[in-house]
């Protein structure tokens, strides 16, 4: 029996290719959510995702189809005090594997269609990148120039001794 | 170190390619003239065309290279890969390195340039703080990201860390004054000095004159390594006005009165910036004076990064002053520091300079908060202190017919309120702001008052007449919720009016000998007794909830944070038990005779949950059943033999089903101070490899500190003798280096044996006792009387100093250790050390329990 979650949502990429989904899946956005809620029902013309490309979109909709059925996130997880967890459960760590222009990209697509879920993971993904590294392996990792002079360098590393481990 | 080595490329473009032998084409050329197919990467044209080139050696008809390249575009994706692997082959490796490069920046982006800012920085709201300083020192813009005031803000509570708002908003307030004041001033010079058209050439020179010759006087010990930096940047010629420089040397208030000597053509906008006034020399606990600002080292010039935080965030609008969140979480990181490397000064009350404040008798309770301590002694008084100045407030209170042997107070001004109680069983309500007293109840018990607390709603009391007493703090309605349901028939007389406070509400009974401590939570009391028991009591039934057993004496105190009960007792440990379990979590052993006072801060309050710490028991827990079904001995069954200071190892843990880890878990800041008879205090730390176990980190002895203050003062009273009173010791610097670093001093070789001595004289007495309570401490002289050693005034004689030192009471926060005992004298141990970040942030910080 078709419910509601199971109604046809046609989504509209920036470079203008039509995705279909189903209304559940796609609610996940709250972009979407909101347009369809205010619309009244999907409808038939497709919703446009206008900062979003097709390849981008596609994988924001894989990850929204496997998490479809997730719980709503308790209050507790935005209590700002408690230590931020960057652990990633095992799925969305293989879908994150992905290069880094196109885990920006997820993390843009996220921000932008209001998924905080995928935003957090993506946030998560790029902080374990830095997590542990020197600063210098953190240039490496995403080829940023030095752009101190070794005066300044040596001026940061000797102001930042405060925080060394006892 | 991959990155080729930048010549003159700005910021974000990619570097020119390592200079290697192109004989034919000049690169920089080619980049300019091929309009290649690109992914937008303007710099990556001379790489593709020089390997191209570069594959082609030494030809000489070579082909023309966009229809070469125009070709490989009509083939598929796969193919021109495959055509570009077989290219890369065919290169050099230095070409190959080269192609890597470029790769490399093709599919590597900085985030903090492809994300938005507020984006990126929620990446960062998951890194540490120590990743955050890597972060720091990536590059300029990830630098700008990383001071981010939220993102600090959000670390400093994650430490467990909590401002005291109250404390915050003085200093802001007066920091806004001082800000305001300085402006006008400043305005008004500027309109004086646009009215003031002539010899500007004259002034100009005159004002280049004085800038050269202040910040040479300042750079000339800028480097001092203990010097004091605010993130004060240096003058930079263009931003700001000389008169900055020139109000530093307090010559302001006079010379803005006749000609303004350093008129400066700059708008009067670039240079208000509030907090850049205030970053630069704002102190309200010290006078403007010029050697204060001596030690400030100067960032080196050129700066244009940001080097270190400063005091407050930029704003120029008084109303949003508001102090920076870096600074904050450093300073307040490097008073830890200080901790963990027990770097201290100490002082004490009264004043060196002003014996006559102090107490006449030893001094049994002390409480403080940034500014104030309040002490209670058994000369019957109570004094307030300023802790700026360690000079008396105001006259001592007089109330008390007996010692005072325990207080509270809250000194906010919706409260103001010190309430005591003392051997003359009396409890006495007193204003803090002008000592006088408020309500006098003189049979509040029946015997002493051993300790007291109070809270919004209640005032809670306990005695050596084995009761504790619930009273109303506030007036109260007959059938307030507040009153205990037993107690509310009571006042069931509907004619009357308004409970008044300090209402009698109801009367705890269960302990077997005297309560000696208490502490109220919720709507729990926990109490402590001489009948080695802790208990919980429900404050609306009355009914005991909960006992808490262990200690194999008296019980001298105790401390309850709603997670775990600290204990200290004349068996010479520090017990902690889980609050919902009773189970015992660690038994702290170290000190040698009556744990008399302990305060726990464990930290996590507000960053673990509950739940948490009970998954982190329940780990616990299953090691220990690993354990024991590999074949381990449970420590439990061998309680007697040893006990574990809370060890997380599954031999040594003490419970199982507890709510909290083995040691009562905490953050890494924990920390338990505790004072005993033996004459010592104690900071425990966790164990860094073995969280649950509780450490002796630091051993704290105020005796070398009374003695030289004995010293000095016989010193004195010598020297007063012959001529008029000189005092060899000029004022101001009531410190000296104690703990075991000042082991130099004489005595100080004695004092290991005294302590044994005590310790043996002291188990002596309690065997005699047979008896569980530790020595009820309102009567000092009886008490003492089996041994003559610790007598203060027969110690006194011969220039000998007192040897007994018993501590009594001591309280610690993130700044200080202060404590009392038999002397006379308050002790304390600044773990600011001195440094005034340190000492503002001890202030700003206001965390408790």
């Amino acid at each position: 029996m078709a419910t509601e979650g199971d109604q046809l949502v046609k989504l509209e990429s920036s470079d203008h290719v039509i995705i279909d989904t189903d209304r559940k899946t796609a609610e996940r956005s709250m972009l979407i959510k909101n347009m369809i809620e205010d619309l009244g029902s999907p409808g038939e013309e497709p919703i446009p995702i206008m900062n979003v490309s097709e390849t981008v979109l596609r994988k924001v909709i894989d990850w929204c189809t496997h998490h479809k059925n997730d719980p709503p996130p308790s209050a507790e997880d935005d209590a700002d005090s408690r230590k931020k967890t960057t652990d990633i459960e095992d799925w969305d760590q293989k879908f994150m594997q992905v290069d880094q222009e196109m885990l920006f990209e997820i993390i843009l697509a996220a921000n932008y269609m209001d998924i905080k879920a995928l935003l957090d993971v993506g946030c998560k993904t790029v902080a374990n990148m830095i997590k542990g590294k020197s600063p210098e392996e953190i240039r490496k990792t995403f080829n940023i120039q030095n752009d101190f002079t070794p005066e300044e360098e040596d001026q940061i590393r000797r102001e930042n001794e405060w925080a060394e481990d006892r | 170190m991959s990155s080729p080595p930048l010549a003159d490329s700005p910021l974000r473009t990619p570097p020119p390619p390592q200079p290697f032998v192109a004989p034919i084409h000049d690169h920089t050329q080619i980049a300019d003239n091929s309009p290649l197919l690109d992914e937008g990467y303007s710099g990556d044209r001379s790489d593709s065309d020089m390997a191209y080139a570069a594959m082609q050696p030494s030809v000489a008809s070579t082909p023309d290279m966009d229809a070469v390249l125009r070709s490989a575009m009509m083939l598929s994706t796969e193919k021109r890969k495959e055509l570009a692997m077989s290219l890369v082959h065919t290169m050099p490796n230095d070409c190959k390195e080269d192609v890597r490069l470029l790769i490399e920046r093709l599919t590597h982006f900085d985030p903090a340039a492809y994300l938005p800012t507020e984006i990126f920085l929620h990446v960062f709201d998951y890194l540490s703080p120590t990743d955050l300083l890597a972060t720091s020192m990536v590059s300029r813009r990830w630098r700008d990201r990383s001071f981010d005031e939220r993102l600090w803000q959000l670390c400093f509570a994650r430490e467990g860390w909590e401002l005291d708002k109250g404390a915050v908003e003085r200093f802001v307030e007066q920091a806004r004054d001082y800000g305001q004041r300085k402006m006008d001033a400043r305005l008004d010079r500027q309109q004086r000095r646009d009215r003031a058209t002539a010899v500007l050439e004259r002034r100009e020179s005159r004002k280049r004159r004085r800038v050269e010759a202040f910040s040479g006087d300042l750079t000339s010990d800028s480097d001092s390594a203990g010097g004091l930096d605010l993130g004060i940047q240096e003058d930079r010629a263009e931003g700001k006005t000389p008169s900055d420089v020139e109000e530093m040397d307090g010559l302001e208030q006079t010379s803005t009165a006749g000609v303004d000597p350093t008129a400066s053509k700059l708008p009067v906008e670039s240079t208000m910036i509030l907090s850049e006034v205030l970053n630069r020399r704002f102190d309200p606990y010290n006078s403007y004076d010029l050697n204060k600002y001596r030690n400030i080292t100067f960032p080196p010039s050129p700066a244009d990064i940001k080097l270190r935080p400063s005091v407050f965030q930029t704003t120029s609008d008084p109303t949003l002053l508001k102090l920076s969140w870096p600074f904050i979480y450093k300073q307040r990181r490097r008073l830890e520091a200080n901790w963990d490397k027990n770097r201290h000064k100490t002082f004490q009350l009264p004043h060196p300079d002003h014996p006559e404040e102090g107490h006449t008798e030893c001094v049994y309770t002390v409480q403080h908060t940034s500014r104030y301590l309040v002490s209670g002694s058994r000369d019957k008084t109570i004094r307030i202190w300023n802790l700026h100045t360690n000079r008396l407030r105001q006259k001592p209170l007089i109330g008390h017919e007996k010692s005072v042997l325990c207080l509270q107070y809250d000194e906010r001004p919706e409260q103001d309120i010190i309430v005591s109680g003392g051997s003359d069983s009396a409890v006495i309500v007193w204003k803090f702001s002008t000592g006088e007293v408020v309500k006098h109840v003189s049979e509040a018990h029946t015997e002493p008052v051993l300790n007291l607390r109070f809270d919004d709603r209640y005032i809670v009391t306990c005695s050596k007449d084995k009761t504790i007493k619930l009273w109303s703090r506030h007036a109260l309605a007959r059938d307030s919720e507040l009153i205990p349901i037993a107690a509310l028939a009571n006042f069931a007389d509907p004619k009357a009016g308004l409970l008044d406070s300090l209402t009698h509400l109801s009367t705890i009974r269960g302990h077997g000998a005297a309560v000696n401590a208490v502490q109220i939570h919720d709507n729990t009391i926990v109490s402590a007794s001489g009948d080695r028991t802790v208990i919980a009591w429900n404050i609306m039934t009355g009914k005991q909830t909960r006992m808490f057993k262990g200690h194999a004496k008296g019980i001298a105190c105790v401390q309850f944070d709603g997670r775990r009960i600290v204990s200290g007792s004349s068996d010479m440990t520090v017990r902690i038990f889980d609050a919902g379990t009773a189970a015992e979590v660690a038994c702290l052993s170290g000190h040698a005779n009556l744990v008399r006072t302990v305060q726990a801060r464990f930290g996590d309050l507000r960053t673990t949950s509950d739940t948490d710490l009970a998954a982190e028991a329940q780990t616990a827990d299953r090691n220990w059943q690993r354990a024991v079904a590999a074949g381990m001995e449970p420590a439990t069954s061998r309680r007697a033999a040893s006990r574990s200071a809370g060890s997380s190892r599954p031999e040594d843990m003490l419970s199982l089903g507890a709510k909290v880890p083995p040691g009562g878990g905490g953050s890494r800041w924990a920390k338990i101070v505790s004072g005993s008879y033996d004459e010592t205090v104690i900071v425990w730390r966790r164990d860094e490899r073995d969280a649950g176990n509780w450490v002796q980190k630091v051993v704290l002895n105020q005796n070398d500190l009374l003695r030289e203050q004995q010293r000095r003062q016989n010193r004195r009273a010598d020297d007063a003798q012959p001529q008029n009173p000189v005092f060899a010791h000029p004022g101001g610097a009531p410190v000296q280096p104690a703990g075991p670093a000042a082991a130099g001093l004489p005595h100080a070789s004695a004092m290991p044996a005294i302590t044994q001595q005590a310790a043996a004289a002291y188990a002596q007495q309690q065997q005699q006792q047979q008896a569980p309570p530790p020595p009820p401490p309102q009567q000092p002289p009886q008490q003492l009387g089996g041994h003559a050693q610790f007598n203060p005034a027969a110690a006194a004689n011969n220039g000998r100093p007192a040897d007994s030192h018993r501590i009594f009471k001591l309280q610690f926060d993130p700044r200080r250790i202060i404590c009392c005992s038999q002397n006379n004298t308050i002790v304390g141990w600044d773990f600011a050390c001195g440094e005034r970040e340190l000492e503002w942030v001890g202030e700003w910080c206001g965390e408790t329990a």
